[in-house]
């Protein structure tokens, strides 16, 4: 029998949520107009939640140092701003650029490493990374870096980092929707699942976790960049915090960790709270901390995952099931 | 002379390292839970101390007994309530309860006692010194290393030596035959949880009296407590303390050499032993070699 995609990929509704995304998100920028920040703000935290979800749900690599790629993403941008003078739009790509690179020079030091030693690995070389953007003169050091907001339309800078910010998003939704239900998603979820066994049908187990490893480094820090080019700031104990990697952990495990739609639902979870104490300080951590806690232990999958295994609702589907036998075949 | 001295006080922080990779790795070691809130149990037995010296009119003696055994109940409930629930293969629901744990205990510390920096204070040891060949050794730190040494000696002793130990370490090389013996795994667990949070509390307060520390001191800790671990191999009680050690040492060095950058070059310093060992990781924990 010939495995062929789901039956989601030839029904229409296949297209739906893609569809359902977009209207929903970009109605609610027309909506939003109050709070943008506050929406601009989830969007690129979703993204990074998404990317990394790339990597530790779909591949297995626990990662707690994706904080560097926030930070390097935000100093790519504003450093290559203020040297050459191009403009911050164009210098995301030295974001994604300056984290692909660094991600690349991490696999060399790091892919021999699995479970907690690459967890911890890849979270002394993001403070590594906080260290030395400290020490370095000319990136500021601890005193952190001013973009140079000479190049910038003021009028419509909100706006525009805004709209970068929803395509951000939405890129890396359906992107790692269309990815994962590709040949390159059944390897990665082969090598989560078994990496000996998938190495033996042929995949090549090295060459696949790298993909997904760039990937996520790569959305993380064009988020890293466009949430400090929103703030025109970064400091290296602001734009290396471990809170970034935090947020991003408590927003796919408790959403729910190889799901596409996790995320989306541990962003709008970890939002909600931050909003709903807004008042109280920081009372929302602790809440936070007790969700965390409380969800792990009654849903181990995260919330998504458990609505799926009982109700197997999929909004993004990237399951592949055995189609039909052609005549022939 | 100020190398050599360097290195002595290196190797008086060092066995205060080692200390904080202790309990991390009993934990890791026997039930194989990564606690993410390691560094945050070091930090509230530092502020417990605080309180009952301010707070109450007891001894430090005394207050270093009730504050263990305060750690050794906390560790017990923590294990028995929420980390016996699940235990298995996955170590990730592990993993992000311990998170969930450091962030509620950091904020309500912060809550409580606010964000200032605070220290034990130890009275006229603070400043006394050892001098010899011109070189000066603190008394303080020499009595903290001290302390530090009699605990891991106290643990070997533990592991090897009775029962209770000799179960933890039958627990970590293989629960089903030791559950066959007659022992309740989840028993065992939540008592060696409590032994891996009283020596987290124990490091704490230690800490305190060496250094300042605030809600936030928790995340470098556990940072310095994984490195500890990891450069000094699981299981291995002497290779904790040996990379407590070689922690200690490089970071005070690194310091004297250049006064910024002590942290990077600790980390800089993983990386080498780890590039140096070809990552050849084994994660069977070998308490016999200990």
């Amino acid at each position: 029998m010939k495995l062929s995609r789901g039956q989601m990929m030839v029904d229409p509704r296949a297209i739906l949520p893609v569809v359902a995304i977009a209207v929903g998100l970009s109605a609610g920028a027309l909506v939003l107009p109050i709070d943008r920040r506050l929406a601009m703000e989830m969007l690129l935290v979703f993204a990074m939640a998404q990317g990394w979800n790339l990597l530790c749900g779909y591949t297995g690599l626990l990662s707690f140092g994706h904080h560097a790629f926030v930070g390097l993403g935000a100093y790519a941008l504003i450093l290559t701003v203020n040297a050459l003078g191009i403009s911050p739009y164009l210098s995301l790509g030295a974001s994604a650029l300056v984290c692909v690179l660094v991600a690349l020079v991490m696999v060399l030091l790091l892919h021999r490493m699995r479970d907690a030693y690459f967890s911890i690995g890849i979270w002394v070389l993001a403070d590594s990374l906080r260290l030395l953007f400290g020490q370095w003169e000319w990136a500021g050091s601890s005193r952190g870096v001013v973009l140079d907001a000479s190049a910038i339309d003021p009028a419509a800078f909100a706006d525009n980092v805004f709209w970068l910010a929803l395509a951000l998003a939405l890129t890396t939704q359906i992107g790692t929707y269309v990815l994962l239900r590709s040949r390159i998603g059944l390897a990665l979820m082969a090598i989560r699942d078994n990496e000996n066994g998938a190495a033996s049908v042929g995949i090549a187990v090295a060459r696949n976790r790298l993909a997904a490893f760039v990937i996520s480094a790569a959305i993380c820090g064009l988020a890293g960049g466009l949430y400090y080019l929103s703030v025109l700031y970064v400091d290296p104990s602001g734009g290396f915090d471990i809170d970034w990697q935090i947020k991003i952990l408590f927003i796919v495990m408790v959403g729910g960790a190889g799901t596409l739609e996790g995320p989306v639902l541990g962003t709008l979870i970890y939002f909600g709270l931050r909003e709903l104490f807004r008042d109280a300080g920081d009372l929302y951590l602790i809440f936070q901390g007790a969700t965390a806690m409380i969800v792990m232990l009654l849903a181990p999958n995260g919330i998504w995952g458990s609505i799926q295994a009982r109700t197997n609702w999929r909004l993004f589907s990237i399951r592949w099931t055995p189609g039909p036998q052609k005549p022939g075949e | 002379m100020s190398i050599v001295e360097a290195i002595l006080n290196g190797l008086m922080v060092g066995g205060l390292y080692g200390l904080f990779g202790l309990g991390l790795a009993l934990a890791f070691g026997i039930m194989r839970v990564v606690n993410i809130a390691h560094g945050e149990f070091i930090v509230l037995a530092a502020y417990l101390g605080v309180s009952l010296l301010t707070l109450t009119p007891l001894p430090l003696p005394l207050v270093v007994i009730c504050v263990a055994m305060a750690a050794f109940a906390l560790g017990w409930l923590l294990q028995a309530t929420i980390l016996n629930r699940v235990l298995g293969p996955n170590p990730i629901p592990g993993m992000v309860i311990t998170m969930g744990l450091s962030i509620m205990l950091r904020n309500a510390l912060v809550k409580i006692y606010g964000s200032n920096i605070r220290s034990i204070e130890v009275g006229a040891l603070q400043d006394r010194g050892l001098s010899f060949f011109g070189m000066s050794i603190g008394v303080l730190p020499l009595l903290i290393f001290s302390a530090a040494i009699v605990l891991f000696v106290a643990t070997n002793f533990l592991l090897t030596r009775t029962t209770i130990g000799r179960a933890f370490r039958a627990a970590a090389d293989d629960f089903e035959i030791l559950e066959t013996l007659g022992f309740d795994r989840r028993k065992i667990y939540s008592a060696a949880m409590g032994l891996a949070v009283t020596l987290s509390a124990l490091a704490g307060l230690l800490l305190a009296m060496r250094s300042s520390f605030s809600p936030f001191s928790g995340a470098e800790r556990l940072l310095i407590a994984f490195e500890v671990v990891i450069i000094g191999g699981l299981g291995s009680l002497r290779g904790c303390f040996l990379g407590g050690l070689f922690l200690g040492v490089v970071q005070v060095v690194a310091l004297r050499l250049n006064p910024n950058a002590g942290p990077l070059f600790g980390h800089l310093a993983f990386f080498v032993v780890l590039l140096v060992k070809q990552m050849n990781f084994s994660f069977r924990p070998a308490w016999r070699r200990a």
